[in-house]
């Protein structure tokens, strides 16, 4: 059976790539294997733990289940690409300041997620942070601090902002 | 000032930054040159014996590179070590025959995992299927099918007999007896299990998400035939275990095999389907327990009887069956006692260790348990427990050292977080619940390593610039250890966390330390880089000493400095200090060693007598249910948490394992459960097989109880293994409370609850 290629053009992290993929793949085995953005990470490849959740024109996505063909034209928003030359977006520095991190492999799922959500909605309640990373699963932190670290993110993005 | 500078304060995970930018590289993430896919192929049948392998049409499909199966292996076997080396039971890659739905059987290499996976397709297996038994007691009844060559499919059977438990049952003013039943359910670490293995230059290196390199080490040594300084084991960055990445797997030594067979690197990455079906589970098991109490509730006497469903194969479950007896003597004092394990064959995935290491199916049954013998004797179950609980000092019957003890506050805390005092006045459908537990805190438990070696030691590098180097072996698996085992050196040699570099768990390089299990990392680890951090720190004292005209033993070192106490002005920085020690001897570098070894005997494994742990930590669980009658749903309020941590090296680390905790405890309560049918998981996907989300969490509060340990570092104890197991009990004994039903079995879903109040009504 000969692989299907197909040419996309799509921004990552605010870079135009321009590269030629079998039609087959996922995007999140573009980003890991053709691109070398391993920080996305396979926990499942169905759909169902959120560990390969980035952004897609804005939009958090489990990257398992969207085509990588289907990405042409758009941009796309890894974990990579979230601080700003160096500096860590308040979420990154959430995150660490509030214990948030344990393991570390759903953490770029749910920092996406959350950016997500406080892009839409910068001043969510518990419950509307609950609800946009219940899409996340963790299996080290019982989602508190990570919480925690999502609602202090907001507070300090209302602060500069 | 406080006592310590670091020590007892918040202090950032020093792997957290990589982990928010994506940097950290977890064994999926590792790329080599050439490097090639390998693939698992999985008996379909449960019980079957293997007639004949081709691997003619895989070898020819274009793309693959090797093809491997058990006529290419050493027929070694693997499992448990040379304790009980009649538990190693199982070959990497089948020879004779299968035993569960799952089993390894062949592997493939390939340029890409697409054509790998579509070689499994072309390899050709001849199976002649055999009887299967899916059930422990069914396997023990005569004319069951035999899983291995043993009486009764008994894998291990254990006991431990103390004192007179018939004369205590002749004098007990009540003897009460039930069965418990607790179910299959699995670790659910995020990532799944890979490694990578690179074979060149007459060396094999294997970089393996895994909770022991050492470990590894041993079993691909001898399951490859090669001496272990040809086998390099090192542990990249590693999304949880559990427990269940304690074992060495088939997929780590494919890769060696494959690799040695190619010359290439090969990489090998778990689906999360075989991550649920083929690594490890958690111990079904069957609980029958009968305790004699006096009337004013003290407890006389226990006997129990541990059937666990082992599954196919041995490996570090073996344990379980030994563990299982000692959790019965937590957390109360219990003066005679008469327990029995059996670990039983079954063609069922492979039970293995997973935190708690059976505490939490024994503490469900026995603290179930206790609130029932609280009613019977009309007794408040808080009253019934103080009274009965373990205190400092004490040594059990069959000869655990209980040292420091904290329980008894954490019943108390727990009790008052949760509004135990106005139950009463709950309305109906509400009700609170306790549960007790305690667990090893820095066990030494050998069954996972050769009899000498259950120790662990860590060397501490100087340098001139005054920053230091720590070895361990030691494996953080994402609980921290990392961090805890540099603030430690930090800490004792004056100077900021981030500078202690870390070399960590990589077999070349590091001292030895068996792994993460058994609670043992901050305790072991932990009491072995103090030392050395003392080693290296008395060595540059002497040279200090002499220099400032002090005396050793009145110099400290805090905030990159040494000074004399009392005297702060007479001081120096840590880069003169190393500087000038390295100069008075010639050149020569500061470098401090040190071990923490448990002294347990092979005899202790055996007998189940002795002690097992240097210490031990107490947690009591506390939570609020409203039942929902109509649609069965148990929603979980609140759970007011207490637990005893000796010393909290770093607190939000120490909330966040205990947090994690109670996920685990909440999930196997109420919604985790491996569904299985003759053998087949039927629910091997995060769809189906329902762990708790950031919506499924209740209010948690958590207290900690520092009883300062005698012996852990900084007086710490373990929490990231003993907190899950009261979680069970404190919900199961809140949903009695509030409804009046007992479940001796979980999970208690909304049908279990339904079904339970409808036998209610019609009795």
């Amino acid at each position: 059976m000969r692989p299907i290629n197909k040419r996309i053009r799509v921004k990552v992290n605010g870079d135009d790539r321009d590269i030629v993929i079998n039609a087959n793949k996922t995007l999140l085995d573009f980003l890991r294997d053709d691109l070398g953005l391993t920080g996305t990470k396979k926990g499942c490849d169905e759909g169902d733990c959120g560990a390969c959740t980035v952004l897609l024109d804005g939009k958090a996505v489990n990257s398992c289940l969207v085509p990588a063909v289907e990405v042409n034209g758009k941009e796309v928003i890894t974990i990579e690409g979230l601080d700003q030359d160096g500096t860590l977006d308040p979420l990154q520095q959430a995150f660490i300041d509030k214990g948030a991190v344990q393991c570390g492999f759903c953490t770029s799922g749910m920092i996406l997620s959350a950016k997500a959500l406080l892009m839409e909605n910068p001043s969510p309640t518990e419950e509307e942070v609950r609800t946009a990373i219940s899409g996340n699963l963790c299996r080290c932190t019982g989602y508190v601090k990570i919480v925690d670290a999502v609602l202090a993110a907001a507070e300090s993005g209302r602060a500069e902002g | 000032m406080s006592e310590y500078s670091i020590v007892g304060t918040n202090i950032p995970k020093v792997d957290a930054e990589d982990k928010v930018t994506g940097r950290a590289k977890y064994t999926a993430d590792l790329v080599f040159p050439g490097m090639l896919f390998g693939k698992i192929l999985r008996s379909p049948h449960a019980h079957a014996r293997i007639l004949n392998i081709n691997t003619d049409k895989a070898l020819k499909l274009r793309g693959v590179k090797a093809v491997v199966t058990g006529r290419d292996t050493l027929g070694t076997t693997m499992g448990s070590v040379e304790v009980v080396a009649q538990m190693a039971d199982r070959y990497p890659l089948a020879i004779d025959k299968v035993r569960f739905i799952g089993d390894e059987v062949a592997a493939v290499a390939a340029i890409d995992e697409e054509i790998a996976e579509e070689a499994l397709g072309l390899i050709e297996v001849e199976y002649g299927e055999l009887p299967a038994v899916f059930d422990p007691e069914e396997a023990m009844a005569p004319g069951a099918p035999k899983v291995h060559e043993v009486e009764k499919n008994i894998g291990l059977a254990t006991t431990i007999e103390e004192g007179d438990v018939d004369k205590a049952f002749q004098e007990a003013y009540l003897v009460h007896e039930s069965r418990y039943h607790t179910h299959l359910v699995q670790h659910a670490a995020m990532e799944p299990h890979a490694a990578v293995a690179n074979f060149q230059n007459g060396r094999v290196t294997v970089w393996t998400s895994t909770q022991s390199v050492f470990v590894q080490r041993f079993w691909l040594a001898r399951l490859l035939g090669l001496p272990e300084s040809k086998v390099r084991v090192i542990k990249p960055c590693v999304g949880g275990g559990f427990g269940g990445k304690l074992d060495c797997f088939s997929h780590e030594f494919c890769s060696c095999l494959l690799s040695m067979k190619t010359g290439r690197p090969v990489k090998i990455v778990l689906t999360r389907k075989e991550a649920f079906v083929a690594t490890r589970t958690r111990h079904p098991m069957i609980i029958h327990l009968k305790t004699a109490v006096a009337k004013d509730g003290t407890i006389l006497g226990k006997e129990c009887l541990n059937v666990l469903d082992g599954g196919a194969y041995g490996g570090a479950g073996v344990a379980a069956a030994n563990l299982s007896l000692i959790w019965h003597n937590f957390p109360y004092k219990i003066p005679n006692i008469r327990m029995k394990a059996l670990r039983v064959y079954t063609n069922n995935p492979v039970s293995g260790a997973m935190r708690g290491y059976g505490s939490c199916q024994i503490h469900f049954a026995s603290d179930s348990h206790m609130d029932e013998i609280a009613e019977a004797l009309h007794i408040d179950p808080l009253e019934l427990r103080l009274k009965n609980a373990m205190t400092p000092n004490h040594t059990t019957p069959s000869g655990l050292e209980i040292t420091s003890c904290g329980f008894s506050e954490t019943l108390v805390e727990a009790a008052r977080g949760i509004g135990w005092q106005d139950r009463k006045s709950l309305p109906r459908g509400r009700g609170v619940g306790l549960g007790g537990s305690g667990f090893v805190s820095g066990t030494a438990f050998a069954i996972l390593n050769t009899p000498r070696n259950y120790s662990s030691s860590a060397i501490v590098k100087l340098h001139r610039e005054g920053y230091a180097t720590l070895y361990t072996g030691a494996s953080d698996i994402g609980q921290g250890s990392d961090t805890t085992l540099r603030v430690i050196a930090a800490e004792e040699l004056g100077m900021e966390v981030q500078d202690v570099r870390l070399v960590a768990a990589d077999t070349d390089v590091s001292p030895f330390d068996s792994g993460t299990y058994g609670s043992r990392v901050t305790f072991l680890a932990g009491n072995a880089v103090l030392d050395a951090a003392k080693d290296a720190k008395r060595q540059v004292f002497e040279v200090v000493a002499d220099m400032m005209e002090a005396n050793p033993d009145d110099l400290q070192a805090r905030n990159g400095r040494i000074f004399v106490k009392g005297n702060p002005e007479k001081s120096m920085s840590l880069r003169e200090a190393i500087t000038g020690c390295q100069g008075v001897r010639g050149g020569e570098e500061v470098v401090g060693k040190g071990t923490f070894s448990q002294e347990i005997s092979p005899e202790n494994i055996v007998t189940n007598r002795g002690n097992y742990a240097p210490t031990y930590s107490f947690s009591t669980s506390a939570a609020e249910v409203e039942v929902d009658k109509e649609t069965g749903e148990v929603k979980l309020l609140n759970i007011a948490f207490a637990h005893d941590i000796g010393f909290p090296i770093n607190p939000v680390n120490v909330e966040g394992q205990i947090e994690g905790s109670l996920q685990m405890g909440i999930g196997y309560t109420l919604t985790e459960n491996c569904i299985m049918d003759r053998g087949l998981m039927k629910n091997p996907s995060f769809r189906d097989y329902k762990l708790p989300t950031a919506l499924d969490m209740p209010k948690i509060g958590i207290t900690l109880i520092n009883t300062i340990d005698p012996k852990g570092p900084f007086g710490a104890k373990e929490c990231g293994e003993g907190s899950t197991a009261p979680v069970a009990p404190s919900i199961a004994n809140a949903v009695y409370n509030a409804i009046g039903v007992r479940f001796h079995q979980l999970p208690i879903t909304p049908e279990a609850v339904l079904k339970a109040l409808k036998a209610k009504e019609t009795k």
